[in-house]
């Protein structure tokens, strides 16, 4: 028995005792499929031969595809937090116009007078300022996931602002 | 993971998810079921996706636990699994079946109708090459049982081939 013919018999030994590593396995194949005689290995053979059929037989096809990519599409887009971005740079707006707001008042003061009781708005000034960026923010929150031409609610900030001056004059 | 990502490194896990559920399931239908449920969710993790290291392997997990999760609906729990012998649909032999393609087809069918770690076993690493460690990992079950079971199943493979050959040469004679 040539070395060969013994290399093979060990190693088909080793397969059906499932004691095989994977070269070892795909030793056997390749020695195999070059082996002159059908019948001496015909159950290996055959064994490789059932895997490839199985395998070949088992496999979904290309609508597969297209059903997993139709599921992808319709998926719910992911909520990016502009909504938060947006709140915070309408909180950062309103305090910023209050700010200029109240520095128009301050500086629309007789600038004879220190007094600083004088300069100081009105309570009732104070309340409408205070309402009309109540209510630019509760427009921009309305309107948060309509995109960004709803920013431009953030013309109320002006009016509030071009209100104030009008009134001091 | 971008669309096409997705295309490249998932889709193309498709044959191995369902085999390998398929094994479980014996079940074409539930089998591909479980394969497009997975994707799904693997897609739905979406950002998450970048903390895991290896896809395949995530796929072939989720699949396993995916087909128990159904075998389990099906009252059919994890325990029945083990070495419990599944009668294998009718396999009435025609008397003129003696080609060798037609022998190959009693045997696959055979494979099919193994106890479930046999069939599971030898699916990894028959038919997907992947080593008795990953093997034990995905399954649950230490490196000697693998390889015991591999042994069982090759076995069986084996002496139902034998089977079929000797009814073919009977057939013959007769």
């Amino acid at each position: 028995m040539d070395y060969r013919r013994e290399h093979l018999n060990r190693l088909a030994e080793k397969f059906w005792n499932g004691e095989t590593s994977i070269e070892e396995e795909a030793e056997l194949k390749q020695i195999l499929s070059y082996s002159e005689d059908a019948n001496e290995w015909d159950d290996l053979k055959a064994y490789f031969e059932m895997v490839d059929q199985d395998a070949e037989e088992l496999q979904l096809g290309e609508d597969f595809d297209q059903k997993v990519l139709a599921g992808l599409t319709t998926k719910k887009p992911k909520v990016i937090s502009i909504r938060k971005s947006l709140y915070r740079i309408a909180a950062a707006a309103a305090v910023l116009i209050i700010a200029v707001s109240v520095g128009l008042w301050s500086n629309q003061a007789d600038p004879n007078e220190n007094d600083l009781a004088n300069t100081q708005p009105t309570e009732q000034e104070i309340q409408e300022a205070y309402e009309q960026t109540q209510e630019a923010l509760f427009l921009i929150s309305s309107k948060m996931n309509k995109g960004k031409k709803h920013a431009l609610s953030f013309n109320k900030f002006e009016t509030a602002q071009m209100s104030f001056k009008k009134s001091r004059k | 993971m971008t669309q096409e990502e997705f295309q490249n490194n998932v889709l193309p896990l498709k044959d191995k998810m369902f085999r390998f559920a398929f094994r479980f399931l014996q079940n074409k239908s539930d089998a591909e079921d479980t394969v497009q449920d997975v994707m799904l969710k693997l897609w739905e993790m979406d950002q998450q996706t970048s903390e895991v290291k290896n896809i395949e392997a995530w796929c072939m997990t989720m699949t396993r636990n995916k087909a128990l999760d159904s075998l389990k609906k099906m009252n059919r729990t994890e325990k029945e699994l083990d070495g419990v012998v599944y009668k294998a649909q009718s396999i009435e032999t025609p008397l003129d079946q003696l080609e060798r393609k037609e022998a190959l087809k009693e045997v696959k069918r055979f494979l099919h109708s193994m106890p479930k770690p046999q069939q599971l076993v030898v699916e990894l690493r028959d038919f997907q090459g992947k080593t008795y460690a990953e093997i034990a990992e995905l399954l649950n079950m230490d490196m000697s049982s693998v390889k015991v079971n591999l042994h069982r199943a090759r076995k069986k493979v084996r002496d139902e081939w034998q089977k079929q050959l000797e009814y073919g040469l009977q057939k013959r004679t007769s």
